[in-house]
């Protein structure tokens, strides 16, 4: 176990120096210029300007500082809000974002499990297909429409809940909905899949048979082992989250990451990109690893396949 | 027991006929055989979803073709004074809960208002005065081609890697798996940000940037099959007869991964549709006049509380695209692969 997880990890250092130095390079690449007002600047103030943040330095010395100083934690400075670090607003960003992004996927993998199992034990009744067609729409109709009609129907016409802003839980409803539809629909179908099959292996009979209540057999042996699996899926579904944050954060106006991010791709402010990036990157590496440690542990099978290879 | 015995007494000898015995005969096929592609879709035509879902797609395709040209009014052709119309379409406007009949949110009748009685804009008009009819399918079009587009680029290269990757195995295998480890972990979301952000938003780089790691999907599966396929024994038979890579290729292991790769193209159009839509959503997408259904629901957007006929067209033209898409990929599923039907 130790030497899987040792390996994923260096694949794990290689794969973010890999993602550190494409932004980097990829942001050298980016026409148009990081400063507010350029209009207004002399010729003189520009070059200040590009001096202080070591613009003006070869390209290859500005990797090795840049690569230097995010080994120390250091991420830089905006250029946009004054040199206030990059570290500090990610910092403050956090918060809305982590908050939305564990609400929705707590809430939408609850209720995803809940449809799945039922779904599954009232196989080819009313209530699997409604599961079924609310999965199929959650996968299919794009998150922004889903917030655009809730935030015409329930907050402007109906007047239910705030229409945007980020002032307590009241504000959180609606986008939390918009996110977790994707995480209720995948869970939703994959449980059902996955108890479909449990439900037809010899040891549900068995368990049966020995005169286990049925209440014991769905709960003792069929939720536990179908909601193994569930895991393999998380990765994708934490990438799906940080997608829809992105969106979401622009349409209820949330102060958060995903927000920020957008708001700086518009104004060229280089640090902030590269900053969230990275620290997007970080987040995705780091539960996909986590990920494949816990299957791992789960199910041998998995850690000694990949320990071969 | 005695009533079986009894029954059996009164079978008599002139019930029986002695069978033919000609061999040719037995061989011969009752029925018309049926192929691969046959059963699939023999089995498909089961699938009232798949069916709906393969019905809508052609709608759509169909009026993103001809929907355009549908009436006189063009894309880009402005007019300040008919700006933001609801919609009106002739005979549903005197249906009243159908909300067709120009009557606006606070229930003027914008086209008496601004002096348009005679006109009809099926879907409204936006902010510029366009006809939103017009747009929405012409934003279809462009949708539906990046979606297309982007799909084919992925299944060349994803076919041409995956399948070398599995065919010669060994250290080949090994090397393109390690370059694949390493691109997928990098979030395919910001890679495409940041492409799109260094070449100018447009239809191709659009395309380019959602292919930069679109087709690892496509190559997985892919070599999957083909690493469970060219240890089987056609394939061996193929080659004791003297074939070659290429052939073995083209005419055994593609034509069996045929299905699988069709399912995944199916999977992908729709996520190339939200990924474009998403990129105008934040800023990144087509630049007007051009338009796609992602940058004309991000347009609707600032103005949604007084105008939602701007919005609500073309998300629910989007969203049955994506549920059309999603449907056909489910019943392809099952119809190439009945094991895997539940």
């Amino acid at each position: 176990m130790g030497r899987y997880i040792g390996g994923r990890i260096i694949s794990m250092l290689i794969t973010f120096l890999i993602i550190a130095s494409l932004t980097f390079f990829l942001m050298k690449l980016l026409p148009g210029t990081p400063f507010n007002n350029q209009d207004k600047l002399t010729e003189t103030q520009i070059v200040q300007l590009n001096d202080k943040y070591g613009l003006n330095d070869p390209v290859p010395v500005q990797y090795f500082n840049y690569m230097k100083n995010l080994l120390s934690g250091d991420l830089g400075v905006s250029f946009q809000q004054d040199g206030r670090e990059v570290s500090t607003i990610i910092g403050e960003r956090i918060g809305p974002s982590a908050y939305l992004g564990l609400q929705s996927l707590v809430v939408g993998t609850i209720i995803g499990l809940f449809l799945g199992i039922i779904a599954a034990l009232k196989h080819n009744s009313f209530l699997d297909y409604g599961t079924m067609v609310i999965a199929v729409l959650g996968i299919s109709i794009p998150n922004f429409v889903i917030a655009g009609l809730m935030q015409y129907w329930f907050g402007v016409k109906w007047q239910l809940l705030p229409v945007a802003y980020w002032d307590g839980f009241a504000y959180t409803i609606m986008p939390t909905v918009a996110i977790a539809s994707i995480v209720v629909a995948t869970i939703a179908r994959f449980m059902r899949t996955e108890m479909l099959e449990v439900l037809g292996q010899d040891y549900i009979t068995t368990a049966k048979a020995k005169g286990l209540s049925s209440t014991a057999v769905v709960i003792r042996h069929t939720i536990r082992n179908a909601s193994i699996p569930i895991i393999t899926i998380m990765g994708p579904l934490v990438v799906g989250l940080m997608t829809g944050t992105l969106v979401i954060e622009q349409i209820f106006v949330i102060p958060g990451l995903g927000e920020k991010f957008v708001n700086s791709i518009l104004t060229n402010d280089f640090p902030i990109i590269m900053g969230t990036t990275l620290f997007f990157s970080i987040l995705f590496i780091v539960v996909i690893l986590l990920v494949d440690i816990l299957y791992g542990i789960i199910d041998p099978r998995i850690r000694l396949a990949g320990g071969k290879s | 027991m005695s009533m079986k015995q009894e029954k059996l007494h009164d079978l008599s000898d002139d019930m029986f006929q002695p069978a033919k015995i000609d061999s040719s005969e037995n061989e011969q096929i009752a029925r018309e055989s049926t192929g691969f592609w046959k059963d699939a879709w023999r089995r498909l035509k089961k699938n009232p979803g798949a069916i709906t879902g393969l019905i809508i797609i052609v709608a759509i395709i169909l009026l993103a073709i001809f929907g355009p040209g549908m009436n006189e009014h063009s894309y880009s052709e402005q007019e300040l004074t008919r700006a933001k119309l609801p919609a009106k379409v002739p005979v549903l406007e005197n249906i009243d809960f159908l909300g067709v009949n120009g009557v606006d949110i606070r229930g003027t009748d914008q086209y008496e208002a601004k002096g348009y009685e005679d006109e009809y804009f099926w879907f409204g008009t936006d902010e510029f005065g366009r006809d939103q009819w017009t747009r929405v399918w012409q934003g279809t079009r462009i949708s539906l081609f990046i979606a297309a587009a982007a799909a084919f680029i992925d299944f060349v290269i994803g076919v041409a890697y995956g399948g070398i990757s599995a065919y010669y195995g060994g250290r080949v295998d090994n090397i393109l798996q390690r370059i694949i480890e390493v691109l997928v972990g990098i979030p395919n979301l910001i890679l495409i940000i940041l492409f799109i952000l260094i070449f100018e938003p447009g239809i191709f780089s659009i395309i380019l940037a959602l292919s930069v790691t679109g087709w690892i999907g496509m190559s997985r599966i892919v070599r999957g099959q083909v690493l469970k396929l060219k240890s089987q024994e056609f394939v061996l038979a193929s080659r004791t007869l003297g074939a070659t890579s290429g052939r073995v290729i083209g005419k055994h292991l593609i034509p069996n991964v045929l299905g699988q790769i069709i399912i995944t193209t199916m999977f992908t159009i729709p996520s190339a549709i939200f990924f474009e839509a998403f990129l105008s959503f934040i800023g990144l997408g087509l630049r007007p006049p051009e338009a796609s259904l992602g940058s004309i629901i991000n347009n609707g957007f600032r103005s949604l509380q007084i105008y939602p006929h701007l919005v609500l067209w073309p998300s629910i033209i989007i969203s049955l695209i994506m549920i059309a898409f999603n449907l056909l990929g489910d019943g392809l599923r099952d119809a190439f692969d009945p094991k895997l039907r539940k």
